[in-house]
C-alpha cells in the first residue's frame, strides 16, 4: 500500500513540475501601460538623515551632545539645503551593541528610506554596519574617528569627517618629545581602538628620538587600575589612553597612589573624560595634559559662535562628540551645496573628495586619496576657564594625514 | 617584595567587595533556591543612591553607606515579593526574570542619574593615603579590609550564634522539616533576601571607592561573583569569604604578571574548580 502511494505522488511531482512551464507561458501578458502625462513639478523632496547614536549604554553620556550637535548645525541651516527640507531621524544603538546598530541601521535604510546615515561612534557598532553599507551604497557619513579603520576595512561609502585617532595621539608623541620626556609607558584597553591610539603616539614619540618603555593593555571595561600600577615600569611619562568609566578611575586612583606628583600623566585623548567629570574629580587635576581634537576653549570665530548655540540649546558647554556630529552635519550639508541637493551615493562622494569646511576645530579637509578627513591636533592643559575645570589649548599642530594603521605590538 | 605585600592588598581589598556581594547571592540561592542575577544592578543603584547621597545631597558618607543598603534591600525585597514568589522552583524563569530586572534598574538609573560615569567617592576621613614601602597606598583601600572583616565576624555570628542563623540553616539542609516544626520559614527567607540586597547595596558603595559609579558596573561585578559563588561553594559565609579571596587575590596577582590573561584568568580558575571539586571549596553541608 505505501509502495503504491509513493508512486503515485512521485508521479504527481513529476507532472507538477513538467506542467509549471507551461502554466508560467499562459500566464496572460499584461496590457502595455499608457503613456504617463507629463508630472507637474513635485514639492522639493525632503533629504532624510538617519542619525545612529549613544543614547543608553556605555556611551550614553556622549548621546546628548551627539544628538544637540546634529540639531545644532541644522539650526543653522534652517533645517534645508539646496531648497530641501531636511528631517531628522536618531536611533540608539547602546553605544557597543553590534547587533542593535545594524538593527537600526536596516529599519533606517528599508523602513524610514533615509538618504544618508550618520555613526555608529563606537568602532565595533560600526564594524557591525560597515558590510550593510557598502552593499546597499548609502552614503554614511561617521560620528568619531575613522581615520584608521579605512587602512584596514575600505568602505567606500563611509565618509571618515572626523579624521583618526592615531592623527591626533602621534602629534601627542612629538609633543611630548618637545616637552623633555625621553621615556613613556603606554595604557590602553586591549582593543583596537586602544592599538591605534596607543600606537599613534609609541610612533610619534619614538620617531622623535624617544623610547616607549612598556605598553600595558588591560580588558575594555576596566576600572580598577591597582594591580597594574603593581606591574608598572618607571618612565618619565604614563600617557594613557581610555574610553568610557574607567578614565575617570585611571586618574583618581594614579593621585590615590601618589604617582601625581612624581610622575606626569598625560592623556591621549580626553573624550571620556568631560568637563563635569574634571569637576567632580576636583582641582587637583589642574595641570593635566590632554591631547584631543575639541575643545570648547579653542578660540576662533566658528567655535564661539557653536559654543553659544549649543549652550543655548542643551545648557552644556559642547565636548569632543558634540563637535564630531555637529562637524559631519556641517561637511554633509557642504557636500549637499555643492552637488544641488543630488543624494545619488556616487555624486556625493565625488563631492566630497577636495571639499574643504570650516568647523570650530579649523578647517577640516577631505583626502581624495584616503578618503577622510584632516583635522586639526590640538594638546591642551586642565586649567580654570569661566570658573570651571576644562582644557584649554596650548599647542595646535596642523592637520596632518593618518601616520598608518597600528597593531598590537 | 613591595609587588607581593601591594598586590596582596590589591587582591584582598577587592576581594571584600566580591564578599559583600557574592554573600546575598550566596544565602537567597542556598535557602531559596532563587537565582537572582538582578543582584548586580542592586550592587549599581546602592551605589548611585550613596552617590547622591554623599555627592549631590553633601551629606555624611555613613549615612549615604546606609540608605544606599536600604535602597538595594527595598527594591531587591520588591522584585522577590513582587515577581519572583511565584517563580518558585522554576529556575530558568528565575533567570529570564532577574536579567530583565538587570535591564529595567538600569535604563531607571540612566533616567534618575544620566550616562555619565561618575568619579570614585571616599569618606573624606579615609581620603588620604600613606606611605608603604616606597610608595603610597591609599587608605579607603585598608578600611574596605577592615569594614569588610567587621561584616564578616556580624554575619558569621548572626549565622552560628542566633536563633534566626539557626532558622536560615536549618531551611537550607532541610525546608520541609523546618516548616513542619512550625518555623515562618517565609518570613524568615524573605528577611534573608532583604539581608542580602541590603549587602549588595552596601557593596556597591563600597565598591564605588575604588570603581567610581557608571551604568555597566552591574554587569560586570555580576560575572566576578557568580565565579566567586562556584569557588567558593553556595550557602555559607565561610565558602563566599573563601572565593572572593581567592578571585581577588589571583585577580590582582594575575593581572600584575600575566596581563595578556587578564581577561580569562578567572574563567579558568571556576573551569578548574569545577573539574575538580564542583561544589566549591567551602559549600554549605560539607
Amino acid at each position: 500500500m505505501k509502495k503504491v502511494l509513493a508512486l503515485v505522488g512521485g508521479l504527481c511531482l513529476i507532472l507538477i513540475l513538467a506542467v509549471m512551464p507551461f502554466m508560467a507561458a499562459c500566464a496572460p501578458t499584461p496590457p502595455a501601460p499608457p503613456a504617463p502625462p507629463a508630472p507637474p513639478t513635485p514639492p522639493a523632496q525632503p533629504i532624510k538623515i538617519g542619525a545612529i547614536v549613544p543614547l543608553t549604554g556605555g556611551l550614553a553620556h556622549y548621546g546628548p551632545h551627539t544628538k544637540a550637535g546634529i540639531e545644532v548645525a541644522l539650526d543653522e541651516a534652517g533645517w534645508k539645503v539646496a531648497g530641501r527640507p531636511i528631517e531628522l531621524i536618531i536611533e540608539d544603538d547602546a553605544s557597543f551593541d553590534e547587533v542593535m546598530a545594524l538593527q537600526k541601521a536596516r529599519k533606517l535604510v528599508e523602513v524610514d528610506k533615509v538618504d544618508v546615515l550618520m555613526g555608529p561612534i563606537a568602532s565595533s557598532s560600526f564594524l557591525g554596519t560597515e558590510t550593510y553599507i557598502d552593499v546597499k551604497q548609502i552614503p554614511t557619513l561617521a560620528i568619531g574617528y575613522r581615520g584608521e579603520l579605512k587602512e584596514w576595512v575600505k568602505p567606500s561609502w563611509d565618509f571618515a569627517s572626523n579624521g583618526g585617532l592615531a592623527q591626533i595621539t602621534y602629534q601627542a608623541g612629538i609633543w611630548a618629545y618637545e616637552q623633555g620626556f625621553r621615556t613613556a609607558v603606554t595604557m590602553g584597553p586591549d582593543y583596537e581602538t586602544g592599538y591605534q591610539g596607543c600606537g599613534g603616539f609609541a610612533d610619534g614619540f619614538t620617531k622623535a628620538g624617544g623610547k616607549v618603555v612598556q605598553q600595558l593593555w588591560s580588558p575594555v571595561g576596566t576600572t580598577d587600575y591597582a594591580p597594574y600600577f603593581a606591574t608598572m615600569q618607571k618612565a618619565d611619562l604614563m600617557a594613557m589612553f581610555q574610553y568610557g568609566a574607567g578614565v575617570t578611575s585611571f586618574v583618581k586612583q594614579w593621585h590615590e597612589f601618589g604617582f601625581w606628583d612624581k610622575e606626569p600623566l598625560m592623556l591621549l585623548i580626553n573624550d571620556s573624560l568631560l568637563g563635569p567629570s574634571l569637576a567632580e574629580l576636583g582641582d587637583f587635576t589642574i595641570g593635566l595634559h590632554a591631547a584631543t581634537n575639541y575643545s570648547w576653549t579653542i578660540d576662533n570665530p566658528v567655535n564661539k559662535k557653536f559654543v553659544a548655540a549649543f549652550e543655548a540649546k542643551t545648557g552644556m558647554k559642547p565636548e569632543p562628540p558634540a563637535w564630531w556630529a555637529y562637524t559631519a552635519t556641517t561637511i554633509f550639508l557642504a557636500i549637499m551645496e555643492k552637488t544641488n541637493g543630488d543624494t545619488t551615493p556616487e555624486v556625493m562622494r565625488n563631492a566630497l573628495f577636495g571639499l574643504t569646511v570650516d568647523t570650530p576645530s579649523g578647517p577640516v579637509t577631505f583626502d581624495g586619496e584616503k578618503g577622510y578627513s584632516r583635522v586639526n591636533a590640538f594638546i591642551t592643559e586642565v586649567q580654570k576657564v569661566e570658573g570651571q575645570l576644562a582644557y584649554k589649548v596650548i599647542k595646535t599642530y596642523p592637520a596632518t594625514i593618518n601616520p598608518g594603521y597600528y597593531t598590537k605590538p | 617584595m613591595e609587588f607581593v605585600v601591594i598586590s596582596l592588598l590589591n587582591g584582598i581589598s577587592f576581594g571584600m567587595i566580591l564578599f559583600l556581594l557574592t554573600i546575598g547571592l550566596s544565602l537567597t540561592l542556598g535557602l531559596m533556591g532563587i537565582v537572582n542575577l538582578a543582584h548586580g544592578a542592586l550592587f549599581m543603584v546602592g551605589a548611585y543612591v550613596g552617590w547622591t547621597v554623599a555627592i549631590q545631597l553633601g551629606l555624611n558618607y555613613w549615612l549615604a553607606l546606609l540608605l544606599g543598603g536600604i535602597a538595594a534591600g527595598l527594591i531587591g525585597l520588591a522584585v522577590e515579593r513582587g515577581f519572583l514568589r511565584h517563580l518558585y522552583m522554576l529556575t530558568n524563569e528565575q533567570v529570564m526574570l532577574t536579567i530583565g530586572f538587570i535591564y529595567i534598574l538600569t535604563n531607571l538609573s540612566l533616567w534618575v542619574w544620566g550616562g555619565l560615569p561618575r568619579a570614585p567617592f571616599v569618606a573624606s576621613a579615609l581620603s588620604g593615603s600613606f606611605p608603604i614601602l616606597g610608595g603610597e597606598y591609599p587608605v579607603h583601600r585598608m578600611t574596605t579590609i577592615g569594614i569588610g572583616l567587621i561584616l564578616v565576624i556580624a554575619l558569621w555570628w548572626l549565622q552560628e550564634k542566633t536563633r534566626f542563623g539557626a532558622i536560615v540553616r536549618a531551611g537550607m539542609d532541610d525546608k520541609e522539616m523546618t516548616i513542619g516544626l512550625g518555623v515562618n520559614l517565609e518570613r524568615v527567607t524573605y528577611l534573608v533576601f532583604f539581608l542580602g540586597a541590603f549587602m549588595a547595596g552596601i557593596a556597591g558603595i563600597i565598591g564605588a571607592q575604588m570603581l567610581g559609579v557608571n551604568l555597566d558596573m552591574g554587569w560586570d561585578i555580576l560575572l566576578l561573583a557568580l565565579i566567586v559563588l562556584v569557588v567558593g561553594g553556595m550557602g555559607s559565609i565561610q565558602g563566599a569569604l573563601l572565593g572572593a579571596m581567592v578571585i581577588g587575590t589571583i585577580n590582582a596577582f594575575g593581572i600584575a604578571l600575566f596581563p595578556e590573561f587578564a581577561m580569562f584568568l578567572m574563567y579558568l580558575v571556576m573551569i578548574v574548580i569545577l573539574l575538580v571539586k564542583p561544589t566549591g571549596l567551602m559549600p554549605r553541608g560539607v
